[in-house]
């Protein structure tokens, strides 16, 4: 277990101003304390060269645990070991084994090329020339960077400078790396090649935990989520165990000859158990969802062809935003 | 071991460097502008004499010169410590502070050198000139001046380092509050001029107290070979301020991080 | 008349969302309570050390040496603003497009936002800075004639406004203005007579300073608030160095115009 953490809780407070004018100078004198529970006592561990998706509404929790995990934040209890060590006690051995990408927090100096921040990183990092050289030359083809690392930052595109983040962040060779957001604003093409990029270092047995609210990146690159809410691990599986979360469900669209589950008026007529009407494009055309569990799909598709004639029919999974929905809303 | 430290000094310099020539005609501007600011105090002692009075018991050169001395030691202190107070600054309203916490060195040796400012550097010269051209219309201090002026702004210097650090710790609890430094200003502006003008009970607090008198007042005074009792308290009294402020900067990184271990 | 009484309505409107704003971090404005009274503080000393044995120096007396600074400290505290880093701050980050799509003058937006953020300076600056000169300090800053120094320090803070502001229009032309907009306010300070006053400089230097705008900053509505205006060995009465502090305005608001109808036309919007 390469990471583990028992029990992680994480009692912030904060005072409260107030709004109007009376209270705010109440607030000189007096001012009242409020708690909150961001971590409740959270456990889970992780393996050398995982790559889990974290994931979580905004307040979850989940950067809070990202901060106890990079050592920069301590908890109010729990445990944490990471590569043998306590983050925060041992912060300086244990920072020189990680990496972090913080997609909205640049670790690059704007006005000068990205290369010389490298420098700064090898002198930090304290890496020998010969390893610095090796590693930077090898993650600057893969990136295919070489060019735009010599110009100053600011000239360089959101996915170029991404790119040089990641490098920045790889430079030292870690045994973990930390993403947030690290694909926010990217185009398509630079998101793709950034994610090639993950996976490539992470078949060579890097470790990376992601945060992010794209799902995008979730479905492409973890294998296994976390998701956290209200301070506390609501679901902790393989991905595609999360779809399995809320029973069987398929998403069906069929188009039909004629009118598909309503009549010459234009009324709904009653769908088979565990069917329901999703969206309906036209008489002929509609959207189901269908928990198989209730109803399989071979019957379902068999009354659609009796009842209206089948023209067309596609069948996916319940995407996974639904599902991530579902999570967010439980208490 | 060591070279890795130093190597880090030297690419900081460079990054500091590269940053301002990125935008060279603001860069000589402001290089200039923070040496006329420096000169105005002087300036006001100019019109002052010149007005026909003076500092009782000072002569135009000597008043000058403790501000000759005030110069020189804002121009080694505020280049390589004050970009500090701006770093903390930004990083605490940006919230970007834990990237120099991932970092495996010491945030405070981070943060003074990633706010290293060259453009600083025209004070020390316009100090080193200033104490220069007054000295040299002065009597040409002894020896044991000389040693006791080095090691008063050596003191100087640890005393404004101390300054550095209780404003940039200062801003992890107040989070953007761009005026720390005019009230950091305000209590300096009482290390100008000659000890003087201010009753005995004050003199004695800007020795062992707060030890403004150390940074300007006896450096000067030890190439005048005026010597009195209250420098040898400040001695001590230096060493505990810039603890002091070490201590407080320690104290408010572990508060950031969450408190405790 | 409508368009004026509109023109009031905006400036009430933004000032009071300025004051509303800014009213979040008015313990940074607390500051002043420190930061005033301790430079006024290094004045008492530094005067009554110079003064043992003169009368006068520079045309005032201890006292009015005393007064001169409180006056000045007071006075910068009912009109100071910065305009010229909120301009530059907008057209550096491009922010500036938002404002450019508005039916309305950015210059007198500034100005009412200058109303809000004062009329707050108004209560956590100046009212306890005053009381701090007159309870700790004993000195009685009442102005000889209050009307012409209420009208002179109006004039003030609306000229301060537009050098600032005029400052600020550089970034048109300029990455950064850094350099440019630390020069012009030392200059700006130091030919107002906030280090010293104006009397001691050189006569010569006293006479060219009286055609440029910034001893209207400061100079001239503090020898207002003391009853008696002289620059360059020439002494001018109140209403009359009043009427000229007028004019400047609108030669101030002249410039402002020129700068501003040459610099728009440089604006790219770039970083947006």
């Amino acid at each position: 277990m390469q990471i583990d953490v028992t029990g992680l809780t994480k009692v912030y407070t904060t005072w409260n101003r107030g709004s109007t004018f009376g209270e705010v100078i109440k607030s000189i004198v007096h001012r009242n304390k409020s708690e909150v529970h961001a971590l409740k006592g959270i456990d889970f561990s992780i393996d050398k060269g995982e790559l889990v998706g974290f994931l979580g509404p905004n307040g979850a929790g989940k950067s809070t645990t990202l901060k106890i995990l990079t050592g920069v934040l301590y908890p109010t209890a729990g445990n944490v070991t990471v590569l043998g060590v306590c983050p925060w006690k041992d912060r300086k051995k244990y920072v020189s084994q990680i990496g972090a990408v913080f997609g909205q927090k640049s670790q690059l100096v704007w006005d000068i090329p990205p290369v010389d921040s490298f420098m700064m990183n090898q002198a930090i990092y304290r890496i020998p020339e010969g390893d610095f050289r090796r590693t930077m030359d090898r993650l600057t083809d893969m990136l295919a960077v070489r060019e735009q690392m010599m110009q100053p930052t600011r000239n360089l595109s959101l996915g170029e400078r991404m790119k040089c983040e990641f490098i920045m962040a790889m430079l030292h060779n870690p045994k973990i790396v930390f993403l947030d957001e690290p694909t926010i604003g990217l185009d398509v093409i630079a998101k793709d090649k950034i994610r090639e990029f993950i996976h490539e270092m992470n078949r060579e047995g890097v470790t990376f935990i992601l945060t992010t609210h794209d799902l995008d990146d979730v479905e492409r690159l973890a294998r296994r989520v976390i998701v956290v809410n209200h301070g506390a691990i609501v679901f902790d599986d393989e991905i595609t165990a999360l779809r399995r979360h809320f029973g069987a469900k398929k998403i069906v669209t069929a188009s039909g000859a004629t009118a598909c589950f309503c009549d010459d008026a234009g009324r709904e007529l009653p769908l088979p158990a565990g069917v329901t009407l999703l969206n309906r494009l036209s008489p002929t055309d509609v959207e189901l969802e269908c928990d198989t569990t209730v109803t399989d799909l071979s019957a379902l598709i068999r009354l659609i062809g009796d009842t209206s004639g089948l023209r067309d029919l596609s069948v996916q999974e319940l995407p996974i935003e639904t599902v991530i929905k579902e999570l967010y809303n439980r208490d | 071991m060591k070279h890795w430290t130093w190597m880090l000094f030297t690419r900081s310099l460079r990054t500091s460097f590269a940053e301002r020539a990125a935008y060279r005609g603001d860069f000589i501007l402001s290089f200039t502008v923070s040496f006329l600011l420096e000169l105005i105090t002087p300036l006001v002692t100019l019109l002052i004499y010149n007005a026909g009075t003076s500092f009782p018991g000072w002569t135009m050169e000597e008043a000058l010169l403790i501000q000759a001395v005030f110069l020189l030691a804002r121009g080694i202190a505020f280049p390589l410590f004050f970009g500090m107070v701006w770093i903390v600054f930004d990083q605490a309203v940006q919230g970007t502070f834990e990237i120099t916490l991932l970092k495996p060195r010491s945030p405070l040796l981070l943060t003074m050198l990633r706010g290293i400012d060259i453009e600083g550097f025209s004070r020390m010269l316009g100090g080193i000139l200033l104490v220069a051209f007054t000295v040299n219309r002065l009597p040409a201090p002894p020896l044991s001046g000389w040693l006791l002026f080095i090691l008063f702004v050596s003191l100087s210097i640890l005393i404004l380092f101390g300054f550095a650090l209780i404003l940039a710790a200062s801003l992890f609890v107040w989070i953007g509050n761009a005026r720390v430094i005019e009230l950091m200003e305000s209590i300096l502006v009482f290390s100008r001029y000659p000890g003087t003008i201010f009753a005995k009970p004050l003199q004695w607090a800007f020795a062992v107290g707060i030890p403004l008198s150390m940074i300007a007042l006896f450096p000067a005074e030890a190439l005048l070979g005026r010597f009195s009792i209250q420098m040898f308290f400040a001695i001590p009294a230096s060493l505990v301020f810039a603890g002091a402020g070490y201590l407080f900067w320690n104290r408010m990184i572990r508060r950031y991080a969450g408190g405790g271990g | 008349m409508r368009s004026i009484r509109s023109s009031l309505k905006t400036l009430r409107a933004v000032a009071f969302v300025t004051w509303k704003e800014w009213a979040a971090y008015r313990s940074h404005m607390l500051l002043s309570l420190v930061v005033g009274p301790a430079f006024f503080l290094a004045q008492v000393f530094i005067w009554h050390a110079v003064f043992a044995g003169q009368e006068t120096l520079g045309g005032f007396t201890l006292e009015g040496m005393l007064l001169y600074y409180g006056a000045s400290s007071v006075i910068y505290y009912l009109t100071m603003d910065f305009a010229d880093w909120n301009l530059q701050m907008l057209i550096r980050s491009g922010r500036f497009l938002t404002y450019i799509l508005r039916p309305m003058s950015h210059r007198f937006f500034a100005f009412s936002q200058k109303v809000g953020h004062r009329m707050l300076g108004f209560v956590f600056e100046f009212l306890p800075v005053w009381l701090i000169f007159f309870f700790v300090f004993r000195i009685r800053l009442i102005p000889a004639e209050p009307v012409w120094t209420l009208i002179s320090v109006a004039l003030s803070f609306v000229i301060l406004f537009l050098i600032n502001y005029s400052t600020g229009i550089l970034a048109f032309w300029m990455t950064r203005t850094d350099g440019i907009r630390a020069l012009i306010r030392l200059l700006r300070d130091l030919l107002a007579g906030v280090f010293i006053p104006l009397s001691f400089f050189p006569e010569a230097v006293q006479k060219v300073l009286f055609f440029l705008p910034f001893q209207f900053v400061s100079y001239v509505p503090v020898r207002v608030f003391l009853g008696s205006y002289e620059l360059g060995g020439v002494a001018i009465d109140i209403p009359v160095i009043v009427a000229i502090q007028a004019g400047m305005v609108l030669v101030m608001l002249l410039v402002t115009d020129l700068l501003w109808r040459l610099g728009i036309r440089k604006f790219t919007g770039a970083g947006v």
